[in-house]
């Protein structure tokens, strides 16, 4: 197979592909690069103007990457919004000229994930900020525009996340991690070992770290920002194993930001829209499409893998991506799968060991918000008091679709990405027993401007699937 | 921060020196400019949050469009505007 630079294409997307992958970050690369080994014709989608996703983020100019090397029957199609699915003609994308429509025989959802902050008193005040935005800037642009740091919540992102600013030469005031490790954690030790090549990358955080005298404080949490309109200094203070702050001691810690943190909840407004069943992780703390065996959700044709599947971090994402490329390489090429397929088999089974125990070892505490005022902001969009999300779960409800009609969480612009987690949150600490619901999901998933719809030659989706998700 | 090269652009009218590598939310955090958009209910600041254009907190006009600051890279001379619709 010839390679090309992956230029974006001047086409676009329609329904000549095989297979269509929605995102270009290490699941859908793997999808598309491993199925088009198989001859078929793939066209690769992506919000971004270049291929690789988040974690691989590049300086917006810069060197070109390697990873920009694509096969030629793979055509990459950048700057493209997904608004929502059609059953009848796929995707639906929003480009900068209008709307488009991308179909093929295999649609493949590799969205990844959204980082997730749950509040504290004081976290809309500029300079807070989660682990991928501190990210974005240094690996946008080498450097960082806040000289004190302390990075805060759960999770092993946070540990990247100061190793990263320490080398950038960022001072870190201090890292805390909520975590409480113990005795009875001990079990989850054979399974951890089996993610070798992780903890490797971990222990070179931990070195960064360790190396430059950085406070470590385990079992800690940030309970309060402080400052006028920007921060100022932080409190922090122990937490119990539900992650609820003990009293006694409390430290104020001067800095000018904040990173705040505890891990990730998979994209799943796609699926959700597309009308795919979904189910509740408990220890991931977040919803995930039923899948198959062959990563195939309850839409016939339309695959999840990745983040977006259920979070599991870059190194299985794209070896799920991997494995599908090679499943759809037999589905709709019609050759048997080799040896590959059976290794990017036997490897995920062993990561999936190693995600599971640090999911457990990380999962976010019940009490996660149990710190927060009433008066602070649940909904940053709506700026919907968390009083009010806790006063709806009082009053019985439950289901997030209830609490946002009640209160407006979940209304703004971001469509409850934000705050989704934060009123599951608060359902499960008031009413533990409330079975989990999901939030629905309409077209367009993605804010677009009314133009957009408006325009005769962009026809809006025709089939719309609007259901009732089954838990 | 690091020496870097800058570029001009125009903030609500006003030239302003930025940095010329990265995104818009980065150019504009390291010009030290504080406020992207003021909230509507208890007029505070708002930057950015998510840096990975989830949040729609970084939502600046930038020549006519409303754009995300955090997935935008900075070019000379753009024209940048506040207080537009927040949705």
């Amino acid at each position: 197979m010839g390679e090309t630079a992956a230029s974006p294409s001047d086409r676009s997307p329609d329904d000549s592909a095989d297979v269509v992958v929605l995102g270009a970050g290490p699941a859908g690369l793997a999808t598309a690069t491993t199925a088009a080994s198989y001859g078929l014709r793939i066209h690769l989608v992506d919000e971004n103007g270049r291929v690789g996703g988040q974690i691989s983020r590049l300086p917006f100019s810069g060197a070109p990457s390697p990873i920009e090397a694509l096969p030629s029957n793979v055509t990459f199609f950048p700057r493209r919004v997904c608004v929502g699915w059609d059953a009848k003609t796929g995707f639906v994308l929003r480009s900068a000229t209008g709307l488009e429509r991308a179909s093929g025989r295999a649609h493949v959802v590799a969205v990844g994930a959204y980082e997730r902050a749950y509040p504290i008193t004081g976290w809309t005040k500029v300079g807070v900020m989660t682990a991928g935005a501190a990210q974005t800037l240094l690996k946008g642009s080498g450097s960082f525009p806040y000289q004190r740091v302390v990075v805060a919540g759960t999770g092993p992102l946070l540990l990247a996340s100061t190793a990263q600013l320490l080398r950038a030469g960022i001072h870190v005031v201090a890292f805390a991690d909520s975590v409480r490790l113990h005795a009875g954690q001990v079990r989850y030790a054979p399974d951890i070992l089996q993610g070798r090549s992780i903890l490797a990358e971990g222990a070179r955080y931990i070195g960064t770290i360790l190396r430059r005298r950085t406070p470590v404080r385990l079992g800690w949490a940030v309970v309060e920002v402080l400052g006028d309109e920007a921060v100022e200094a932080v409190r922090i203070e122990r937490v119990d194993q539900e992650g609820r702050p003990m009293g006694g001691a409390s430290q104020l810690l001067p800095c000018d930001a904040l990173i705040l943190s505890q891990g990730f909840s998979p994209s799943t407004e796609l699926v959700t829209q597309a009308g795919a069943d979904l189910h509740w992780d408990a220890v991931r703390d977040a919803w995930a499409p039923d899948l198959d065996d062959a990563f195939e959700t309850s839409v016939p044709g339309l695959f999840s893998v990745g983040d977006s599947a259920g979070v599991a971090g870059s190194q299985v994402a794209a070896l799920e991506g991997e494995l599908l490329g090679h499943l759809l390489g037999e589905r709709l090429a019609g050759h048997p799968m080799g040896r590959r397929a059976a290794a990017a088999r036997r490897s995920l089974a062993r990561l999936g060991r190693f995600r599971f125990a640090m999911d457990e070892v990380f999962k976010v505490p019940n009490g996660v918000m149990s710190a927060a005022d009433d008066g602070e902001i649940a909904c940053r969009c709506q700026e919907v008091p968390i009083g009010d999300v806790r006063d709806a779960v009082r009053h019985g409800l439950s289901d997030p679709r209830a609490v946002k009609l009640w209160t407006r969480a979940g209304m703004g612009i971001c469509q409850g990405r934000t705050c989704q987690h934060i009123v599951s949150a608060v359902t499960r600490d008031l009413s533990p027993n409330a079975r989990p619901a999901l939030a629905s999901c309409q077209f367009p998933i993605r804010p677009m401007p009314l133009s957009a719809l408006a325009d005769p030659k962009n026809q809006p989706p025709t089939t719309f699937s609007e259901r009732t998700p089954q838990v | 921060m690091k020496a870097a090269q800058h570029v001009t652009v125009s903030l609500d009218g006003q030239e302003i020196e930025v940095p010329a590598h990265g995104s818009i939310a980065f150019a504009l955090l390291a010009a030290g400019v504080t406020n992207f958009q003021t909230t509507a209910i208890r007029g505070t600041s708002r930057t950015l949050f998510c840096g990975m254009g989830s949040c729609y907190e970084c939502l600046l006009t930038v020549d006519g469009e409303r754009v995300r600051a955090c997935l935008t890279p900075v070019t000379p001379n753009m024209q940048i505007c506040r207080g537009g619709p927040r949705g």
